[in-house]
């Protein structure tokens, strides 16, 4: 890999010009990302007028934002110091901004179609600040991208340890900067592994997407039709019960192959890397993501499973890193499948410690069954009960769903357990699905005891723990032992010298 | 039996539960009175309106109206004694306390060496009544953070100075 030298990131410069694209690119899918209804209701019912009036705001807007994009473009600077990334923009209002390294959280690579045809990356980086600041440079070649994003990790590897070493008189030498050389791959997922995982996600989320897109349409559907036909459409649909069915499985069936389209385009050859400061991800077609996650940033792991998953022997598995409440979707790390294998490196890599330790084993108490029944069973049934009232005797239909919900959560409340080590948590839960979490003491931020009046009576508690990228919770544990885990978290946090970031 | 295996006595830990706690102070439930009267004139003037000007008053059960409004004045005026009771705080060594909730109790710690920054917060009733709010911040997002209504004259300022000192000595993130 080319080597960048560290004084030519010094001086101010632009970005790439490929910027002037993006920037457009970007200003037109805004645009017709909020005028799509009026173009669509244009091609259906053109009136002759309304036409030359779209064609004369089309223009200006194409000249309007490629001037702007051009300003713009030519108006941003960037440089490099020992400490910070500054940035000046602007042409009527200039702005200098500087971002000390040690304030930068994350930074990763975004590649549009523009970006990867032209082979720039898109640097984004995250800032700590409960404000989520976010900040991108929009267009750089992909070496100039690596060695910044090398220079400021290594950067704040050095000012955390020169913070830490006071004796040391030895000051870092700036060597010119190379970006990362030892990388190992883990896991790289072809379009079958691909399959496997967009048949294994949730079908119902699509379905109601689906169903929504459709409803918000259904004004321009009867536009097309015209009230007529729609209208005898609707009295056909709602007269043949047989119609409806075969609709919601074909429904299902489209559903099915949206979700496999948009798994294969998302995570289209899905790389996870493991590097010397932790992991890397590279996904996507259309849009390409690089993220990186140093090891010490991790807060917490999760992986889970389902039966469809469990099938083909996968785990979704999720790296929850340090972030600003706002930003924390970009924070996640999130790995749609990987096997055992996977599972266990990351595991490691987080927990070193883990395998050594000892755990010991807790069950919850069985009275969150009926806080669960209370919830998921009879309330919903004595609400859908009450808006079923005029079916009759009908309506009492719906009261077995309690004591399927009890039975559910009976077998729920079993496979709930959690561990207890000297260092560290592990939670699993989940009846058809499971959810495990793994989390180490000291990166906890704040421990919480919650208490509903039901719980003060029965001497039980729900416990929290809260970290930098997430919150962790054991429900109904008896009082005594969340006070006796609460004292001991607290300890274990007051006397860690570890830096939990 | 908690841990097996542990090189620590559990029970020589400091216990959290064991701590005593500090009330707010003895004015601060004026504070919450006030600002339930405010609230629920509020809401009464929204109300006002729409029970004239719409058909609201013509109809049968109309009276539940202005009931559950006044059942919902009384009641929260009445949990604002309770919640006072329940309401405490307490600085230990290396961390705070602050306990409150009436249907909900909760009682959240935050040690020092994971405090990213404090703030002292004061509304215009508060300052009537010479009293001040502190919050302390984490990176564990907003369930985490705390806020300590109802300190006396300048105790939040010192409780802040307090906390920022110990937090530097940690010298953490």
């Amino acid at each position: 890999m080319k080597t960048i030298n560290l004084a030519a990131l010094q001086q101010p410069q632009r970005q790439s010009p490929v910027a002037i694209l993006v920037i457009l690119q970007r200003l037109f899918r805004t645009l017709i990302r909020s005028a799509w209804p009026l173009l669509v209701v244009y091609f259906i019912n053109p009136e002759k007028t309304f036409e030359s009036y779209l064609a004369l705001i089309a223009i200006g807007v194409v000249l309007i934002s490629s001037i702007s994009s051009l300003i713009t473009y030519f108006n941003f600077y960037f440089y490099l110091n020992d400490e910070e990334l500054m940035i000046q923009k602007g042409w009527f209002n200039k702005t200098n901004r500087n971002i000390p390294f040690d304030r930068i959280q994350t930074v990763n690579f975004t590649q549009s179609i523009i970006h990867q045809f032209f082979n720039v990356v898109s640097l984004e980086i995250d800032t700590a600040g409960s404000k989520g600041n976010e900040f991108s440079i929009k267009a750089l070649r992909r070496e100039k991208a690596e060695a910044i994003r090398s220079f400021i990790l290594s950067r704040k590897e050095i000012v955390a340890s020169e913070q830490a070493d006071e004796q040391s008189d030895e000051m870092a030498t700036t060597s010119p900067v190379v970006a990362d050389t030892v990388e190992e791959e883990l896991l790289q997922l072809s379009v079958l592994d691909l399959l496997k995982i967009g048949f294994s996600q949730n079908h119902l989320r699509t379905i109601g997407i689906i169903i929504a897109f459709l409803f918000g349409l259904s004004d321009y559907i009867e536009e097309l039709l015209g009230k007529d036909i729609y209208k005898e459409v609707t009295a056909f649909l709602n007269s043949n019960v047989q119609t409806i069915f075969i609709l919601l499985f074909v429904f299902l069936i489209i559903s099915l192959l949206l979700t496999l389209v948009r798994t294969v385009l998302q995570y289209f050859n899905f790389i996870l890397l493991k590097t010397e400061q932790g992991f890397k991800i590279k996904s996507g077609l259309l849009t390409r993501n690089e993220q990186s996650a140093q090891i010490q940033k991790i807060q917490l792991i999760q992986w889970s499973t389902n039966p469809i998953k469990r099938l083909f022997g996968l785990f979704s598995l999720y790296l929850r890193q340090a972030a600003s409440t706002a930003v924390v979707r970009k924070q996640l790390i999130y790995i749609p499948g990987c096997y055992q294998e996977q599972v266990q490196t990351v595991r490691q890599t987080y927990f070193p410690e883990e395998a050594d330790l000892h755990f010991t084993s807790h069950q919850i108490s069985p009275y969150i069954i009926g806080r669960r029944v209370l919830y998921y069973g009879l309330l919903p049934s004595l609400g859908l009960m009450l808006l079923s009232l005029d079916s009759g005797w009908l309506s009492l239909g719906w009261l077995p769903l309690i004591p399927v919900v009890y039975v559910y959560n009976w077998y729920y409340h079993r496979k709930w357990f959690y561990e207890l080590s000297d260092q560290g948590l592990r939670t699993q839960k989940g009846l058809i699905g499971q959810d495990a979490v793994l989390l180490q003491w000291y990166k906890v931020q704040s421990v919480s005891i919650q208490q509903s009046i039901y719980q003060r009576r029965k001497s039980l508690a729900d416990i929290h723990f809260y970290t930098a990228g997430g919150s962790v919770v054991i429900p109904f544990v008896e009082l005594s032992k969340a006070q006796a885990l609460m004292n001991f978290v607290l300890y274990r946090i007051e006397i860690d010298q570890r830096k939990w970031m | 039996m908690l841990f097996e295996n542990s090189h620590i006595d559990l029970d020589q830990l400091p216990q959290v539960e064991a701590t005593p706690l500090q009330s707010l102070a003895p004015a601060y439930p004026k504070v919450m009175h006030i600002g339930n009267v405010i609230l629920y004139s509020i809401l009464g003037l929204i109300l006002l309106p729409v029970w004239f000007k719409t058909e609201l008053s013509t109809h049968p059960l109309a009276y539940i109206v202005p009931l559950i409004w006044v059942f919902l004045y009384l009641s929260s005026t009445f949990l604002v004694s309770w919640s006072y009771r329940v309401q405490g705080y307490a600085i230990r060594e290396r961390d705070i306390i602050y306990r409150r909730g009436v249907f909900f109790r909760k009682t959240t710690v935050i040690p020092f060496n994971r405090v990213q920054h404090c703030e002292v917060k004061q509304g215009p009733v508060e300052r009537f009544f010479n009293l001040s709010s502190l919050e302390v911040y984490t990176a564990g997002g907003q369930s985490s953070d705390l806020r300590i209504p109802g300190l006396a004259g300048d105790l939040a300022s010192q409780l802040k100075s307090f906390i920022i000192k110990r937090t530097a000595a940690h010298e953490d993130h």
